[in-house]
């Protein structure tokens, strides 16, 4: 990971661009280039911003660059279309399974005091 | 100041981060007993004026339908960019999914820097180089610990697309108005980590006279006054200097009521008054009349007045700024000093 | 010429060696591998190794460890995979020999994790995933295993995590291991309510760095002959692969991986699950262990917990599991993980293994996998 191929992922990070299979349709986050169920080529897809937290999980054991703060919750997000995908919570202090929430933008990780700072894909609760 | 063609806004959004602290919660830990408000808002450890203006920007783009391909500029005011070198605003429009080929750069004019973007939108879009453009102000301002701004610096922001009126705008912009001088009442120098202020020079010589100029050169040069007006919004670092200008100013209470979001919330730099014109778009009906007033330090005015549209129903942000603001839970100082990063690990 | 032949093996006691680095911990391990043997001329050294490059600024260990024995004819080649990094390895030393140009090939891994901090760590075992999945996304490798776990017990309405009883049998077959990390008993209860390091996963349920080295010595079954030393067969290997991302898989249940590439082993060693008698596998977490058995076809699913409960994988049930401890307990030095599991299942098929001794077992199933199963190993081995 480098300062530069953070910037390579950005759009994907950014905005939940994933992929859908030309031959059946099946959805992925992050993007495939071929088909995990039928090897077909895929196009970039935008997901649905909203979905649902299915499964959740308190990571207490913080690996570099998102040990600054606290533990934060990890989650298996359903998206409304039916994608599941798997994303760092933000602005919540007790899940729930079932509890509808939101991708938004947020800070992940800086490059040390004078590096730069990373943003990606979070979920929070709807607003 | 009137653009050649009509300009206004066609859309608007709004955020505020989740933790508020309470004012008593700071005046106890440094042995105070006067608080200037009641709560104010603070950004968590994985937001910045970047994320903010994001948020914000969004939710204008989500509520009011507007097509992301047809905006051409992305204005961001604020005094607490995350870099000093390197725009907040193209890492906004990569998130939003925005075109290339747009405008953008950092506005900064202490809290006036967001009305600063709109007005600088106004004229890019009147004189038809671009569509629509985006004016977002956003803030997570600083305050030394122990300062009088700590009781007020907050963090929030909100976003404004300008379209002309033809495209079909939920306020239409009647008329501008700027008023500033060289007058040194608050400022940063470069890599101190916070501002400076000079305590009672903020208010007079500062605060007043740039709103109560630039209001009164608006009203004299276009003709409007008090009664005119439905709502007024001014910039509100406390509560107590928006209600007294208005006051000086002769409009009131009611008048100012559902704009004024600073006793909570706190002073959202170059969001604040924006933030208070989108709270109070939340509320206005057809026909309403706004003025929008904004306050920078350094020192200056930005004033506005607004007609509100039959569009502002359809168009109206999801959820309302007092959803985002009853959806606010505590935090304790601790908490602050960490997410701030006053507390460093 | 045909599979090739265990002839030796030698590792070091897993732990935190503060004072011994990779050179230091491969040379005592090879030097066991050779104990009591006449000169055994090296065509290839084959070497593993998942952080070395990371935590120890050291790359092409396998030159680095050839100058180290003054093996300068020997070819050499490095292997990284996380903890399969060895199986690897191995796996490809055995096709040296099958395809006839080599003799013998002197096989392993190493790894020094504790000069690390934990930070580090749970980045570092987390690099073989997915780095946008992980590494880019604030996940980590105990972050999935805990999601797993999450969705194996609503997918199956487990009330309780038996799946937690592995770590106490890896615990108990550990207590009696010399070279293991940790030998203390463990129970359930304590396993439940130790430290959370991911709910519902506490620190019980996933390993624990460590430093260590194994190596292993290959030979052509003639050779080994010629040179009169007691050997244990490869009788088949197999390797298999699938979608790193859980949810592009069929089932994230379900290890497709692990279960094709035990087929391909049992297939080409012609030996039936029911005749094996032990089984190594790698499980980083007490999680990923239950759906290695169940994947396998070594419990049904959502069932390999009871059996866990009722001693059936431990050393007397009817399939031992893990005989010396697992990467739970034995350790898990990544790169080094595999050979220590291809070397323990030789020593219980050579009868070597003291108070760990499984009797009667014909064949040893040796499974080793990358990360969540994106790629999988399996081994059959036999007397
Ligand atoms: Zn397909």
């Amino acid at each position: 990971m480098t300062e530069v191929s953070d910037w390579r992922f950005r759009r994907y990070r950014y905005r939940l661009i994933g992929s859908r299979c030309r031959e059946c349709g099946e959805t992925s986050y992050p993007p495939r280039r071929r088909c995990s169920r039928c090897g077909g080529a895929t196009e970039e897809y935008q997901l649905p911003r909203r979905g649902r937290v299915v499964h959740y999980t308190l990571l207490k054991a913080l690996p570099t660059r998102y040990n600054h703060y606290r533990p934060y919750f990890l989650a298996v997000v359903e998206l409304s279309d039916g994608t599941r995908v798997i994303g760092m919570l933000t602005d919540v202090d007790e899940p729930s399974e079932g509890m509808e929430v939101e991708a938004t933008l947020r800070k992940l990780y800086t490059y040390g005091e004078d590096g730069k700072i990373i943003y990606g894909v979070k979920f929070r609760p709807v607003l | 100041m009137r653009p050649t063609r009509e300009v206004g806004i066609y859309g608007y959004g709004a955020y505020i981060p989740r933790y508020i602290i309470e004012n008593r919660d700071i005046a106890d830990l440094w042995g105070r007993d006067a608080t200037p408000i009641k709560s104010k808002s603070f950004p968590s450890y994985d937001e910045d004026t970047i994320t903010i203006a994001y948020e914000a920007a969004l939710r204008a783009i989500e509520s009011s339908g507007a097509d992301p391909s047809l905006i051409g500029a992305v204005f961001i005011g604020s005094e607490s960019k995350p870099y000093a070198v390197k725009p907040s605003g193209t890492v906004v429009a990569e998130a939003l999914g925005l075109g290339r080929n747009i405008l953008s750069a950092d506005y900064e004019f202490a809290c006036k820097a967001g009305t600063e973007a709109m007005q600088t939108v106004f004229g890019l879009v009147s004189s038809g180089m671009i569509r629509m453009g985006l004016a977002i102000g956003a803030d997570t301002a600083q305050g030394r610990p122990g300062d009088e701004l700590e009781y007020t610096a907050a963090a929030g922001g909100a976003a404004y697309i300008i379209s002309r009126v033809e495209d079909g705008v939920l306020a239409r912009l009647e008329a501008s108005y700027t008023y500033v001088s060289d007058t040194p009442d608050f400022w940063r120098r470069s890599l101190e980590e916070y501002p400076r202020h000079l305590y009672r020079f903020t208010g007079e010589p500062a605060y007043f006279h740039h709103i109560m100029s630039s209001v009164k050169g608006l009203f004299e040069e276009y003709g409007y006054s008090p009664s005119d007006f439905k709502y007024a919004v001014f910039h509100q670092p406390n509560y107590k200097f928006p209600t007294r200008v208005a006051k000086k100013l002769g409009f009131t209470m009611d008048q100012i009521k559902p704009g004024l979001v600073v006793a909570l919330v706190g002073n959202t730099y170059s969001g604040s008054s924006l933030l208070g014109l989108a709270a109070t778009l939340d509320v206005a009906e057809p026909g309403d009349k706004i003025l929008l007033a904004s306050f920078g330090s350094g020192a200056g005015s930005d004033s506005m007045v607004f007609e509100v549209t039959d569009l502002i129903e359809e168009r109206r942000m999801r959820p309302p700024v007092s959803k985002l603001i009853s959806r606010m839970i505590p935090g304790d100082y601790a908490t602050y000093a960490m997410f701030r990063d006053i507390l460093r690990r | 010429m045909g599979m090739p032949v265990i002839a030796g093996y030698g590792f070091t006691r897993v732990g935190e060696h503060w004072d011994r680095g990779l050179k230091d911990l491969s040379l005592e391990a090879i030097e066991k591998v050779f104990e009591g043997m006449s000169s055994v001329e090296i065509d290839a050294i084959y070497v593993g190794t998942a952080l070395s490059g990371f935590y120890e600024l050291q790359l092409s260990l396998a030159s680095h460890i050839a100058d180290l024995i003054a093996r300068f004819d020997a070819s050499v080649s490095n292997f990284e995979a996380g903890a399969a990094s060895s199986a690897q390895a191995f796996y490809n030393a055995a096709l040296g020999i099958l395809s006839g140009m080599y003799k013998a090939v002197l096989v392993g891994g190493v790894e020094k994790m504790s000069d690390e901090l934990p930070a580090p760590n749970y980045r570092g075992v987390s690099l073989v995933e997915d780095s946008f999945l992980v590494n880019y996304s604030g996940m980590t490798e105990i972050g999935l295993h805990a999601l797993l776990a999450k969705m194996y017990l609503s997918e199956y309405g487990l009330e309780e995590p038996l799946y937690s009883y592995l770590p106490v049998n890896e615990h108990e077959n550990a207590s009696r291991a010399g070279h293991a990390q940790f030998r203390n008993r463990i129970t359930y209860d304590m396993v439940r309510s130790a430290s959370p390091v991911s709910d519902p996963l506490t620190i019980f349920d996933v390993t624990a760095p460590g430093d260590g080295a194994a190596y292993i010595l290959l030979m052509d079954r003639e050779y080994a002959d010629s040179l009169g030393v007691e050997y244990v067969k490869l009788l088949g290997m197999g390797a298999a692969g699938q979608p790193a991302n859980l949810f592009d898989r069929a089932s994230p249940l379900f290890f497709s991986a692990s279960s094709r590439a035990v087929e391909k082993a049992l297939e080409k060693a012609g030996v039936e699950t029911e005749d094996i008698g032990l089984l190594e596998m790698y499980n980083p977490s007490s999680i990923s262990g239950v759906l290695v058995l169940e994947s396998l076809g070594l419990a049904d699913k959502g069932g390999a917990g009871k059996l866990l409960e009722r001693g059936y994988f431990s050393l007397s049930g009817e399939l031992p599991v893990n005989t010396f401890g697992g990467a739970k307990a034995r350790g898990d030095p990544k790169g080094a993980t595999a050979a220590y599991q291809l070397a323990e299942a030789a020593m219980q098929l050579l009868g070597r293994a003291g108070d760990n001794q499984v009797d009667g077992a014909e064949y040893a199933l040796v499974h080793s996998m990358v990360g969540l199963d994106i790629s999988a190993y399996a081994f059959v081995l036999g007397v």
